[in-house]
């Protein structure tokens, strides 16, 4: 083996392995399932307000329906919307996805399973605290919580808690991860268990930026212990976080497309060396790219937003490699079924196994959101698109579309894997991913379309906009046209997955994690792609390169003048 | 790429497996996606180039560095540049207006800005309270507004038009109905526009029409609901209404004009009616057709 020197520290102090028992495996279903339960309950509510969204901005307002349920405006269900399905089903589900993953991936249990359910305890506690103001009509800020528009002090704390409670599942992982590698010395890690640890590691630098804010301006202020806030600075820290959130939503559809994927298609991971090199270009370039999102603010030198513009370039990298490397390894998944020619090898892919079948209709919709977010960072484009339904049309490609679809596709083996039953069924669920496909394309692209040739406002009432014109009804037909499969598709979704926990048809062998193999075993993988210290000092040189000098300006010209406003 | 795919480089063979430490640090890269790796980079690389061309070559500026002030005082009298509205010649065919957005209720000041065609309007915006957004129709300004900040930008408007101005960051209840309009104006529109203002007095005085009213309540129905039967915590009912019922057409369109703020003692809803329900572009013709849809709601 050309890998024996990689882990030098721990030679010689190798420590006995340790394999899950069933009480182990047992213990770490119950963490996942209990996540992964709480993400889907959240994605019923949040998807439900987004149809009323649709149906508001096409003409048809139906928000009287809800105010029974004390949801009193379209901004509050928009709140709902964005905080339940962008922050809360996201989190949820990535780590309880991640916590079946690691232990199935390494083969070993949790090193502190207490930590793990410590970190469930405080994400859970967290979630209620900030729903409760939420409900109550007392923190509709949108998911953003831009001040000085000023929410409940719990609704802040409820969701430091949820970062903190997912920082704890992360030490978690990464005890576990240092025992592995101390009882497996001289082995490389696992790309499934390394790139888990690599997305959590990415996820503790950037929520930095997001605990300053809570803690440093927007708790006291709420709390009322500071009278004023300032909200360039408080935008600033929020974006620090912003962007490699996206990442953090990104990263775990990775994982599964790369790792996963080619194995439910008979494929192998055709390179692991980019595979394991896209991961850490993530950890390096996700977080210093943040300006990009206030290209059109005050106060921020140019300089700076064309220095982010340009690293932004250099994060699309790392996606170009993965678009690669991950059709090249279910090419070959196709070419084994059977597949020919140039192309035709398509149709040998995996179509009728509801589980891959949404995952690559995911990787079709995340082309299209991907080129999208190029232009929105490009320092010189973005000024046609900002805060227009351009905006919300790319992102329901990427977190609505590459992520949320590829979670369902992943539900698809992880929720029988879990509960040993049946999926309730093959067909509906197939009919799900396609449909959501489908209302995805037209709702985007309605909304892309909207925004960048009419320039209609995001995040706008817009059926009450006295400003909407005529011009802007056909494609808001279109969106409400692709709103409509979206709400047949989540119907069938949470049919599926209620379906399948119900069942009484029980598996009738249980299912394992697919688990990709890399096509070249005997291809060496360089030592420096097993080795964290350059990637994760790297990343926070390059953060602090980044952002230092202006968050240091920012802190240091801070002005907290804003007085709270509830103005909702 | 299907020859390359079929049998994998490196085949375990046992005596072929190359020395340890030869290619130990060495990332093997398959030809296509070497190819795909240096197409991948020329299209970033050129990605960039344009990016670059755009901001200097063609000038495309974002907002920087302007100026902070305190957002408490920014629409206090003798305090701030803000606190009036503002639009002021500075040179030939060279405008500026100061704009200053404001929740509750959702408007800009000035929220109508004449300018003649051709001419150049520089804009200093910020806010007195939340954040704000700034989009000019047509145009390539779009930009936040910020309390504590001003935002500074620029555009040439060489057609004559109504350029709607939109705030576009979520601000409050009101966010959908805050917008302006900028009215860029030939030399025979800014005459026709004072012989219309003098015939609007004439019909302010006059009776309005209830049909085209009614398509002009559409907007009031954001609160007041389509057939002016009330919104709860938004619009109070106008239907038999005794408020109505108490004043002329003159009263009620001067009352409409002025909207009901917060703090008004009479304001019994709990929320602000913004000026012209939030639509500066109602003149008072509009109005009075209004008011004269409202009349035919009440039926006692």
């Amino acid at each position: 083996m050309a890998v024996q020197n990689l882990t030098m520290p721990f030679a010689g102090q190798a420590a006995v392995p340790v394999t899950p028992t069933q009480a182990d495996l047992a213990f770490t279903h119950r963490l996942a399932g209990w996540n992964i339960g709480i993400a889907i309950s959240a994605l019923s509510i949040g998807v439900t307000l987004g149809v009323f969204q649709g149906l508001e901005h096409a003409g048809i307002n139906l928000y009287s329906w809800l105010i029974p349920l004390n949801i009193q405006s379209y901004y509050q269900g928009l709140t709902l919307h964005g905080v339940l399905n962008a922050l809360v089903w996201t989190t949820f589900f990535i780590v309880g996805f991640f916590t079946y993953a690691l232990v199935h991936s390494l083969n070993r249990p949790l090193r502190y399973p207490q930590v793990n359910q410590a970190g469930l305890i405080i994400m859970g506690v967290g979630l209620l605290m900030a729903a409760v103001p939420i409900l109550l009509n007392q923190a509709t800020v949108l998911y953003t919580f831009y001040p000085p528009l000023q929410a409940h002090w719990a609704f802040y704390i409820g969701l430091t808690l949820v970062v903190v409670g997912s920082w704890v599942v992360g030490y978690g992982f990464f005890f576990t991860l240092y025992a592995w590698r101390k009882e497996h010395p001289g082995e490389r890690q696992p790309f499934i268990a390394l790139t888990i640890a690599i997305t959590m590691a990415m996820w503790q630098i950037a929520t930095i930026g997001v605990a300053i804010e809570m803690l440093g301006l927007l708790i006291p202020w709420s709390l009322g212990l500071v009278a004023g806030t300032d909200p360039l600075l408080a935008r600033s820290l929020f974006w620090f976080f912003g962007h490699p959130l996206v990442y953090f939503w990104l990263l775990p559809a990775y994982i599964s497309w790369y790792g996963m994927l080619p194995k439910q298609t008979e494929g192998k991971m055709f390179s692991e060396s980019l595979a394991r090199l896209a991961f850490w270009l993530f950890l390096l370039l996700s977080t210093p790219v943040g300006f990009h999102h206030q290209f059109a603010d005050p106060g921020i030198p140019p300089t700076w937003k064309f220095i982010h513009s340009l690293l932004t370039m250099g994060v699309g990298f790392p996606s170009m490699l993965t678009a690669f490397t991950v059709v090249a390894s279910l090419e070959l998944g196709a070419r084994a079924r059977g597949g020919k020619g140039y192309l035709g090898w398509v149709r040998r892919l995996a179509w009728g196994d509801p589980s891959y079948a949404a995952q690559n209709l995911a990787m079709i919709l995340f082309i299209f959101g991907g080129i999208g977010g190029l232009i929105n960072a490009s320092y010189s484009l973005n000024t046609t698109v900002h805060n227009t339904t351009w905006i919300p049309g790319h992102f329901h490609l990427t977190v609505g579309s590459a992520t949320t679809l590829t979670f369902f596709g992943i539900c698809y083996w992880l929720i029988p894997a879990l509960t040993g039953k049946k999926l309730f069924t093959k067909g509906l669920a197939l009919a799900q991913a396609w449909t959501w496909f489908f209302g995805m394309l037209f709702f985007s692209n309605g909304y892309h379309a909207l925004g960048i040739y009419e320039g209609a406002p995001r995040r706008s009432m817009l059926g009450a906009a006295p400003y909407a014109t005529a011009a802007w009804q056909p494609y808001l037909v279109e969106t409400l046209f692709g709103v409509t499969l979206l709400l047949i598709s989540a119907i069938l979704f949470f049919t599926v997955v209620i379906g399948t926990t119900l069942s009484w048809r029980k598996l009738d062998k249980a299912i394992t994690m697919p688990i990709a193999e890399p096509y070249d075993p005997a291809a060496p993988i360089p030592t420096w792609l097993d080795r964290w210290g350059p990637w994760l000092y790297g990343a926070i040189f390059l953060t602090l390169a980044s952002y230092g000098p202006m968050l240091f300006n920012l802190f240091y010209h801070m002005q907290l003048t804003s007085p709270g406003f509830k103005v909702w | 790429m299907s020859d390359a795919l079929h049998q994998p480089p490196h085949q375990p063979t046992g005596e072929q497996t190359p020395d340890p430490m030869a290619g130990h640090e060495a990332l093997h890269i398959d030809r296509y996606e070497s190819l795909w790796i240096r197409i991948s980079m020329t299209t970033l690389a050129v990605f960039t180039v344009a990016v670059i061309y755009a901001s200097t070559a063609m000038g495309i500026q974002l907002p920087g560095m302007h100026m902070r002030l305190d957002p408490r005082v920014v629409a206090t009298p003798g305090m701030s540049l803000f606190a009036e509205p503002k639009v002021t010649q500075i040179g030939d065919g060279e405008y500026e207006a100061y704009i200053r957005a404001q929740a509750q209720p959702w408007i800009f000041t000035p929220s109508e800005i004449h300018i003649p065609v051709g001419a150049k309007l520089t804009l200093y915006i910020t806010s007195q309270d939340v954040q704000h957004g700034f989009h000019i129709d047509r145009t390539n300004v779009n930009v936040m507004v910020l309390p504590g900040q001003v935002t500074k930008t620029a555009a040439r408007f060489d057609k004559p038009g109504v350029y709607n101005f939109i705030c576009h960051e979520y601000c409050g209840i009101g966010h959908h109905t805050m917008f302006g309009q900028i009215i860029v104006e030939t030399p025979e529109m800014i005459a026709e526009a004072t012989a219309t203002a003098e015939a609007e007095v004439a019909l302010a005085t006059g009776v309005g029409n209830p049909e085209k009213g009614q398509a002009r309540f559409a907007l009031c129905a954001g609160c007041h609901g389509l057939g002016g039967e009330g919104v709860k915590g938004l619009g109070k009912p106008l239907v038999d209404s005794a408020f109505v019922a108490g004043r002329t057409d003159a009263e009620l369109v001067a009352f409409i004009k002025q909207g009901r703020a917060l703090d008004d003692p009479a304001n019994t809803s709990g929320i602000a009616m913004p000026p012209k329900g939030g639509n500066p572009a109602l003149s008072d013709g509009d109005l009075l057709d209004i008011v004269a849809f409202i009349r035919t709601l009440q039926t006692q």
